[in-house]
């Protein structure tokens, strides 16, 4: 409860912030909006040359992708703002500031900044989500809609938590992103239905590295019948990634050397 | 060539190569993967629908169109961001204005640098790909075709200097402008046909793209380089010399209006 107070205390204080920057709340939202748009014509204009990908037809491709819009724009308005500025704490010593709180240390970075702009943004990606199931040829059944989006969250959180990942190695190395760009550039390949993949490929990406995991196989579950084997990979990874995650800031925060870093 | 030049050169090449294990694995790691979504889904179209050519392309020089294609928009962007607006905002700006160097002049030293960096990266991976995959049988690269693709190369990157410049100047005015150079670069992205070739727009599109400097960003030299399309050479050129006049002239007018406004002390 102590932590729900806190985080609406995060959320008042974001949204002031927000509004002393005019000019770039809108911008973000510009930004947002054309990163929606094009995502969505990219396969509307793939679709002018295909009939299905794999056994998805326009229409639950197009479920798909705005589930995948919807889950960017929650990772969007809560972890991005904090992930962000991660590297530069490091590399200038400003971490002290965190860990010296009454509070999980990575609590506190991973949630104090609530990006009011993309808060704009998550409800356009909800009203483009329901636009796209709106379009569906087959009923909707509630309780699968419901795990859907609560699958979707679970990947908002897996991609913050690859993002941390692939910026902890600055605690080592001090460089500027870590391996920040290396991770935007791979985290694509949860842009594209799981079933594009093949071979080794395909294990990873729902294994070690689950971009398959956080929009596509909440689409299939959806979408499809429902499957315990995919249900389950989900839980699995999700169990694992928030274990390593914990074990890997344990170490990390050792090699801590604070100001001088 | 003067002194300053070669420092600014130098201390350039010095920055890209400082953190060399998170530039290769940044580079290698982030080509490799645009790379294999895009062999991915287009194998999967093809393989479905039983296709051995789509819209003129095979597999490969679909695959070899999706190597070339990101890497251009990479030397065009060439690490620009965090240009003028950061400077701007926090005041440092004003060591520019103190030196015996053109701001500008400096500016484009430094981010031709790191184009010439990427360029030679592209053709690295270009003889890659021809040694390992061959020379799809729909392109044909001469040695005409890569120096047409180096001249349009140049072209490219003085005219994105120049939109993203005047983009930059608009952080005179609001505090922090980053998001509005993403959606430029998005934009270049998916209208210059770094995600798919133009040719796979509806034909609707086809005057809208034509008007856009985009299209003569990336999808035109990129066909240019795959020994393609010579004849729209002249549309191209004069498609980007409109825009680059046409950007260069905003830049200088948004720079005087600027400076006007600038106190030095930051927001």
């Amino acid at each position: 409860m102590r932590y729900f107070h806190l985080y609406l205390h995060f959320i008042r204080f974001s949204f002031s912030k927000a509004f002393q920057f005019r000019l770039d709340f809108f911008f973000r939202i510009f930004m947002d909006v054309i990163y929606y748009a094009i995502n969505i014509l990219f396969f509307k204009v793939l679709f002018l040359h295909a009939n299905t990908i794999g056994p998805w037809n326009d229409s639950q491709v197009t479920v798909f992708i705005c589930g995948y819009l919807l889950m960017d724009s929650i990772y969007m308005t809560v972890f991005s703002n904090n992930l962000w500025w991660f590297p530069y704490y490091i590399n200038k010593g400003d971490l002290d500031y965190y860990l010296v709180r009454p509070v999980s240390s990575l609590f506190f970075l991973t949630l104090r900044d609530f990006a009011a702009n993309s808060f704009v943004n998550f409800l356009m990606a909800v009203g483009l989500f329901i636009w796209s199931l709106t379009h569906l040829d087959s009923p909707i059944v509630a309780w699968k809609l419901v795990l859907y989006i609560l699958c979707l969250i679970n990947g908002a959180v897996l991609y913050s938590a690859f993002y941390l990942f692939s910026v902890l190695p600055v605690f080592w190395t001090k460089s500027p992103r870590g391996l920040a760009e290396l991770y935007w550039k791979t985290a694509h390949m949860a842009e594209r239905p799981d079933h594009i993949y093949k071979g080794w490929i395909r294990r990873i990406l729902r294994s070690v590295f689950p971009m398959a995991i956080l929009a596509s196989f909440p689409a299939r579950l959806f979408l499809g019948e429902f499957d315990w084997i995919i249900f389950g990979n989900i839980v699995a990874v999700t169990f694992g990634t928030c274990l390593t995650l914990y074990f890997i800031w344990k170490r990390a925060l050792m090699n801590y050397t604070s100001a001088s870093s | 060539m003067k002194p300053w030049i070669k420092s600014i050169f130098l201390m350039e090449v010095k920055n890209i190569l400082t953190y060399r294990f998170e530039f290769w694995m940044n580079f290698l790691g982030g080509t490799a993967a645009n790379f294999l979504i895009a062999y991915f889904l287009w194998n999967f179209i093809f393989e479905a629908q039983g296709l051995t050519t789509l819209n003129g392309y095979s597999i490969q020089g679909m695959t070899l169109y999706y190597l070339i294609a990101p890497l251009t928009l990479r030397v065009m962007d060439a690490d620009s961001m965090g240009f003028i607006s950061r400077e701007v905002y926090d005041g440092s700006l004003n060591k520019y204005l103190i030196y015996p160097v053109e701001i500008f002049i400096y500016k484009w030293i430094s981010y031709m640098v790191r184009g010439c960096f990427y360029l030679l990266q592209l053709f690295v991976l270009l003889g890659f790909f021809l040694l390992i995959v061959g020379a799809p049988k729909e392109f044909s690269i001469t040695p005409t075709s890569i120096g047409i693709f180096l001249g349009f190369a140049t072209l490219i990157m003085v005219v994105y200097f120049f939109m993203v410049a005047s983009i930059e100047m608009i952080s005179f005015w609001a505090d922090n402008i980053w998001s509005l150079r993403v959606f430029v670069f998005l934009l270049v992205s998916f209208l210059g046909g770094s995600a798919i070739p133009l040719s796979f727009f509806p034909e609707w599109s086809m005057p809208i793209l034509k008007i856009l400097p985009f299209r003569s960003m990336v999808y035109l030299p990129t066909q240019f380089l795959l020994g393609k399309h010579f004849e729209l050479i002249g549309e191209a050129l004069l498609t980007l010399s409109l825009w680059g006049i046409g950007f260069c002239l905003a830049l200088n007018f948004l720079w005087k209006k600027g400076m006007k406004q600038y106190t030095g002390v930051g927001m």
